[in-house]
């Protein structure tokens, strides 16, 4: 046991040895620019509401990571795969302790432009398209014979918004430094146009009985526009960056789904918190 | 001022989250009344054999909600509730609660056994027999049959189980596969054994799911194709059947009548040919009923029962004197007896 916590405490400063060891002379910013790889651990709160196979909303926790690649210049760039697998359970029913296993992807990109006329208030502004894909996938396995797989999918264009703010704890704490280390972001992806796929009016797909069978089945599609595909997403950061351009971040996610589809509707929110480390590939300016 | 709208921003921010998951995290209405209205609606829109069986299901609410009351005990609510879903008489309905699971076996009610396990052991196998996968076999008629016992289409094996049994009765002059009281389990098992023994792409099955509310609102036909697979076997099959041959073991039945050389001896199958899908309850209980229809190739929907090719139930005489007359039956079609 105690082997397996000093191999786990190792890892975990093997990870971390990069932050130090990639040094940059300066701090980067959003008026230098910054170009991060991103990786979090994070946990979740989910909550699905669904039809195909009940009419129980449940709720859980799962674990997860993300990947991303962030470029702030004059324009802002991220690019993010964010994964979340747990445990879902009836809300409010303990005399049924059944347990549905869900695993949630979320994959997206912005490509956004600075706004620096709405900058009065020392808050940088950002606006752009972005693009989101989410599926997920649960596994009930109460006795419900061949309804034991659903799923939604749904991919989405629309307008991502994003703030932030650099600021200093030196007018809190006078011990603090100065320099604008600290920074605090808001986000919202939220898709005008989109596309979801949930299961068939029984949940089988047509093709079950074929000897090469899939469970999934894609022909159930929606499309729509704002109301009838409601897919946003918000997030919030507060990031600390390092002298050496690396960061630590504490960040939280919500991104809520409500497929409107003609056949089982699906709704669905999973809340993230997650703890990232930002590793600065910004070159070293000779 | 910055900081304060930060902080509004923040708590918009939460507030929005908070609110959309509240938006759909509301337990159902979970009286019993409710639970009845939603078993027999999603049963109503979702069951597939209503007109195939003839059943009035709007009568089933009449005769059945006044026998529903909010205070009735949960053990006469779920009897209730299991007599409503008997109606269907269908070997894949059933209702699961946290204290008891009822399912329907009507299916092979009031019919002939139609299977003795002691014959196997005591006189076809004289003991357990050989054992292969899942696959209980033997040379039975002086070596000149190849006899295998499947028990379950639960049960798995590898295509390296079925070979080696083919090769070791290669030099007989025909093989008995025996489904009798196989309830059935995975339907890829059917095809592994299948495709044995079929040289060309035949089409085996269609299918159809129910695709709305409505008690005909079914896809098209979806036909299921089997492919020819390993070593090929050419001499004579029989496949035995009895009211307890069921589900996957009806579909077993369905695909090998369609090959060449085969003949199905015995009873007719239980039927079983919706494909079982289930749905938790307002209370958390949970029910599984049909929702799709499995077809021969010529459309044909054999949810009552699987007839054989030839039609025989075992003789109590012969049973008594430790003869199976089903296997013998099925004896005298290889050899030509």
């Amino acid at each position: 046991m105690i082997k397996r916590q000093l191999l786990l405490a190792f890892l975990v400063g093997a990870m971390c040895l990069p932050l130090y060891a990639y040094s940059h002379p300066q701090g980067d910013s959003l008026k230098t620019g910054f170009s991060h790889l991103r990786l979090t651990g994070a946990l979740s709160l989910a909550a699905v509401g669904e039809q195909v196979n009940t009419c129980l909303p449940y709720t859980g926790l799962g674990g997860g990571a993300s990947l991303a690649f962030t470029r702030c210049r004059r324009n802002y760039l991220n690019v993010e795969n964010s994964f979340t697998a747990g445990g879902l359970m009836p809300y409010d029913m303990p005399e049924y302790n059944n347990v549905v296993t869900f695993y949630y992807n979320n994959f997206q990109a912005e490509y956004l432009w600075r706004l620096r006329k709405l900058n009065p208030l020392g808050i940088d502004f950002f606006t752009g398209p972005g693009v989101n894909f989410r599926y997920a996938i649960r596994m009930n396995y109460s006795n419900l014979s061949n309804s034991v797989l659903s799923y939604d999918m749904s991919v989405g264009l629309g307008i991502s918004l994003r703030l932030a703010k650099e600021f200093s704890l030196h007018s809190i704490c006078k011990k603090a430094n100065p320099d604008k280390n600290w920074m605090v972001s808001l986000g919202m992806l939220y898709p005008v146009v989109g596309s979801a796929i949930t299961p068939s009016y029984i949940g089988m797909p047509e093709n079950l009985l074929q000897p090469d069978g899939s469970m999934l089945d894609m022909g159930n599609s929606t499309s729509g526009f704002l109301t009838r595909i409601i897919n946003p997403e918000i997030h919030a950061e507060l990031k600390y960056v390092m002298r050496n351009g690396n960061a630590f971040a504490v960040n939280y996610r919500f991104s809520y789904a409500s497929l409107r589809a003609d056949l089982n509707p699906v709704k669905s929110s999973y809340g993230i918190t997650g703890l990232s480390l930002l590793f600065n590939l910004k070159k070293t300016p000779r | 001022m910055t900081n304060i709208i930060t902080a509004i921003v923040f708590a918009v921010l939460i507030l929005i989250s908070g609110s959309c998951r509240k938006s759909f995290i509301e337990k159902p209405p979970a009286t019993k009344k409710d639970v009845f209205e939603y078993m027999w609606k999603t049963l109503d829109e979702r069951y597939t054999f209503f007109a195939l069986k003839n059943i009035d299901w709007d009568s089933v609410h009449t005769v059945y909600s006044p026998k529903i009351t909010n205070d009735m005990s949960d053990k006469a609510f779920f009897d209730t509730l299991s007599l409503m879903i008997d109606v269907l008489r269908d070997g894949h309905s059933g209702i699961n609660s946290f204290f008891d699971e009822h399912k329907n076996v009507n299916f092979f009610f009031n019919s002939p056994e139609n299977f003795n396990e002691r014959l196997l052991t005591d006189t076809y196998f004289k003991g357990y027999g050989n054992r292969t996968g899942a696959f209980y076999h033997a040379a039975i008629c002086d070596g000149k049959v190849g006899y295998i016992y499947y028990g379950s289409f639960s049960y798995g094996f590898t295509d390296a189980d079925f070979e080696y049994i083919l090769q070791l009765y290669s030099d007989a002059d025909g093989l008995i596969i025996d489904v009798r009281n196989n309830f059935g389990g995975q339907v890829n098992n059917v095809y592994k054994i299948a495709c044995h023994f079929t040289q060309t792409r035949v089409a085996v099955l269609g299918s159809r799911l129910k695709s709305g509310p409505g008690h005909h609102e079914l896809t098209g036909i979806t036909t299921t194709w089997l492919e020819p697979s390993g070593s090929y076997w050419n001499k004579p099959v029989c496949v035995l059947t009895n009211r307890k041959t069921y589900s996957a073991g009806s579909i077993f039945s369905i695909v090998m009548q369609e090959l060449p050389n085969v003949t199905v001896v015995g009873d007719s199958t239980g039927g079983g040919l919706g494909l079982p899908i289930g749905s938790e309850l307002p209370n958390g209980w949970q029910m599984h009923y049909a929702g799709s229809m499995i077809l021969s190739p010529a459309g044909i929907c054999h949810e009552l029962g699987v007839p054989p090719d030839i039609e025989t139930d075992m003789d109590p005489v012969a049973e008594e004197n430790g003869i199976d007359s089903i296997i013998e039956k099925a004896c005298d079609v290889i050899l030509g007896r």
